[in-house]
């Protein structure tokens, strides 16, 4: 029996005011399956990934987002992440004043009231932590702070694929989480992933680069341009990609 | 003319000689000139500068009854606020007289504290010394208003070097009739003394009162006074809360007032830094909804070299709630190596909430260390969605990043009792589920 796929877009259109940036995308994501997408800049590749997570101000104007088969673009945001949707940003953002701790607590207690549990007992919590940070190799003084604040590039990344491992999705959008990272940083984000990957849940990897890819090998690889995926193939279309570069896609034309 | 004038100018007239003559000579003396001002000046007007955001005609416009010492129920129950861990005194007021067992107590350390109508009768000599020494009566109209109505309010006196002294002033307004309430205060603090002072200003019904609070504090050298304020009361009753300090040598004068209801609050605050290496730090949180209004209005002269002060005021407004703050810093010419600092922040929740933000600093020396700023903005919308993405609701994402930006002003209280109960305080009133209540919102917090 074929597995429902995890998510599946279906001729998607959306536009940010005036301006149309997703043009008629089409996507199927199955269970056990990492997915990287990859093209230039300006492509509508963050916007996809803002749009499934379902940020204000964009609107999409045709098309449909099935999450394990359910409508979610009526969705808010926060319904979406309790159905298994997790989005690594791309420039995580700095909340002062909001620990990482009490921040954790507040999401997976949002998580399992979803599921019509009771809040974690803070041992049991401390303990996930500890699992989870060893599990995503993040060091001990960014839990100890605030949300992002002065933390490095890198420390960053890292903290969402902590937050990944404590929320364990059903699907992971990584936006460009190998930008601005160091070789070291970008093998320990990998390995994260690599530890959490299972035949139930999915990653939709957004990134400029095959280098992130070394270490995260995708099962499928979709190129995407002009707000379309224009091509997909399997991992060796990223090792084609980055050898002729984004000119290739011009050739076709 | 106002009706609330008009009231008030017919009752001086009808009482002139009953308003003098039960008064010690330098109150009388007082009480006659401030009489004439307010006859002659009256109430604030929107002309003023600093009342320009400040409506009080709904306030001027109805009859408050001028004086209620006979409706006055006495005794009251008194409330014994406990705080959990902490050891205090307890005194009550009520509609600005004080109530209790003893109206003036003697202490075995010599901490005379009390009645200030009661204080005036047996210490005279004392009082003498200090009684509107610091009020400036061209601050604000409502200074006179209060020295020429007064009948109580509060006395403390500390002698030198009693240390740890603990206080709990709880404060309620419960007029069985629309009232105008003034309250004095006087607060000794002798040299190497150390105060703390948790004070509640609440309300126990929904009676509309007009309050004026006057009170001088006088920190002497190396003396240390902290001062906690939590301001809960109805939305019908306006509270004004003019506070004078003096700051002598090596003493350390710090306050953390919280506004947290009241149709309108208004904390002003005037400290005078007249000694070197004075510390002053005020802060505040005012947090507004509905038509609520809170203003901070803050005054501080170092008038003496190698002193520091410091304010930090915060406010989150939401709905058509208002807010005002104007801070001043003043370094006179002799007042060298003077570091102040003065920062406003505040969150608009609404396009119908407003702040008027107004950072002053004037400065005459040459060899000193200033700053001032004032922020204001919304809830970031993308830490927002940062913070929904990970499945927490939106209400909840709002309240933890209002939370996150009033935890700088919690995180400034020293008295480590206080720091749960004011957490918990704070989150209700985010939250819209504190109300006014039976008791001190202190006890009420701790209770459910």
């Amino acid at each position: 029996m074929k597995k429902q796929p995890i998510l599946e877009i279906k001729d998607l259109h959306a536009k940010i005011g005036d301006k149309e940036i997703i043009k008629g995308l089409n996507l199927t994501v199955n269970p056990g399956e990492v997915h990287a997408i990859m093209g230039p800049n300006g492509t509508g590749k963050s916007t996809l990934a803002n749009v499934i997570a379902g940020k204000d101000g964009y609107e999409v104007t045709k098309g449909e987002i099935l999450f394990n088969g359910k409508n979610i673009l009526e969705l808010d945001p926060e319904e979406r992440a309790l159905e298994g949707l997790f989005l690594g940003f791309q420039y995580p953002v700095e909340i002062p004043g909001v620990s990482m701790m009490n921040f954790m607590k507040a999401a997976v207690d949002a998580q399992r009231k979803h599921k019509g549990l009771d809040p974690i007992k803070p041992g049991e919590f401390l303990k996930m932590v500890r699992e989870k940070q060893e599990m995503v190799n993040m060091p001990d003084k960014i839990k100890n702070r605030s949300v992002n604040e002065g933390f490095s590039g890198g420390e960053k990344k890292r903290n969402e694929i902590f937050q990944m491992a404590m929320l364990n999705p059903k699907l992971a959008i990584l936006d460009e989480t190998d930008s601005g990272l160091d070789i070291d940083a970008l093998r320990s984000v990998a390995e994260g992933v690599n530890k959490l990957r299972s035949n139930d849940n999915a990653f939709i990897v957004i990134t400029h680069y095959q280098r992130l890819l070394d270490h995260i090998v995708p099962d499928i690889v979709h190129i995407m341009n002009d707000g379309k995926i224009v091509k997909t193939g399997d991992k060796e279309l990223a090792k084609e990609l980055e050898a002729k570069g984004y000119e290739m896609l011009k050739e076709k034309n | 003319m106002s009706k609330l004038q008009d009231t008030i100018i017919q009752y001086l007239e009808q009482n002139q000689d009953k308003l003098l003559q039960e008064w010690p000579d330098f109150v009388q003396k007082e009480r006659n000139e401030a009489i004439l001002r307010f006859k002659n000046k009256g109430f604030p007007s929107i002309k003023d500068e600093k009342w320009r955001k400040t409506k009080l005609k709904d306030f001027l416009n109805r009859y408050f009854h001028p004086v209620i010492a006979s409706l006055v129920k006495q005794p009251e129950p008194i409330t014994e606020c406990l705080i959990p861990n902490l050891e205090t005194k307890n005194v009550n007021l009520i509609n600005g007289y004080f109530v209790g067992k003893d109206l003036l107590e003697e202490l075995p350390n010599g901490v005379i504290m009390g009645s200030l109508k009661e204080a005036l009768k047996k210490y005279p000599d004392l009082i003498a010394e200090y009684f509107n020494r610091l009020v400036r009566p061209q601050n604000n109209p409502l200074n006179d208003l209060n020295t020429a109505l007064f009948e109580d309010g509060f006395f403390l006196f500390v002698p030198e070097n009693v240390k740890n002294f603990k206080i709990q002033i709880t404060h309620r307004l419960d007029a069985p009739v629309d009232a105008l309430i003034n309250t004095r205060n006087l607060i000794i603090a002798e040299a190497g003394s150390e105060i703390t002072l948790v004070q509640c200003d609440d309300s126990n019904n929904h009676r509309a009162h007009f309050a004026t609070y006057l009170s001088e504090v006088f920190a002497k050298a190396d003396a240390k006074i902290n001062w906690y304020k939590y301001q809960n009361i109805n939305n019908n009753s306006a509270l004004f809360s003019n506070s004078y300090y003096e700051v002598a040598d090596k003493a350390q004068f710090y306050t953390n007032f919280f506004e947290l209801n009241g149709q309108l609050l208004r904390n002003e605050q005037y400290a005078d830094i007249i000694g070197p290496d004075a510390k002053v730090d005020l802060y505040g949180l005012y947090l507004t909804d509905k038509k609520q209004q809170a203003d901070n209005v803050i005054f501080v002269a170092h008038s003496s070299e190698k002193s520091y002060s410091n304010q930090k005021f915060k406010g989150i407004l939401d709905d058509s709630g208002k807010g005002f703050f104007n801070g001043q810093i003043l370094v006179k010419k002799d007042a060298q190596q003077t570091n102040a600092y003065q920062k406003n922040d505040n969150i608009l929740l609404t396009d119908k909430a407003r702040i008027s933000s107004q950072p002053f600093l004037e400065i005459y020396a040459d060899d000193v260390s200033c700053s001032h700023g004032s922020t204001t903005g919304q809830i970031d919308e993308e830490a927002l969605f940062y913070i929904r993405q990970r499945g927490i609701g939106k209400r909840d994402a709002q309240l933890l990043q209002l939370y996150a930006f009033a935890g700088e002003i919690i995180d400034a209280i020293e008295l480590t009792e206080l720091i749960e109960p004011t957490k918990d305080l704070v989150k209700k009133r985010l939250n819209g589920e504190l109300d006014v209540c039976e008791d001190c919102i202190l006890q009420c917090t701790v209770k459910s």
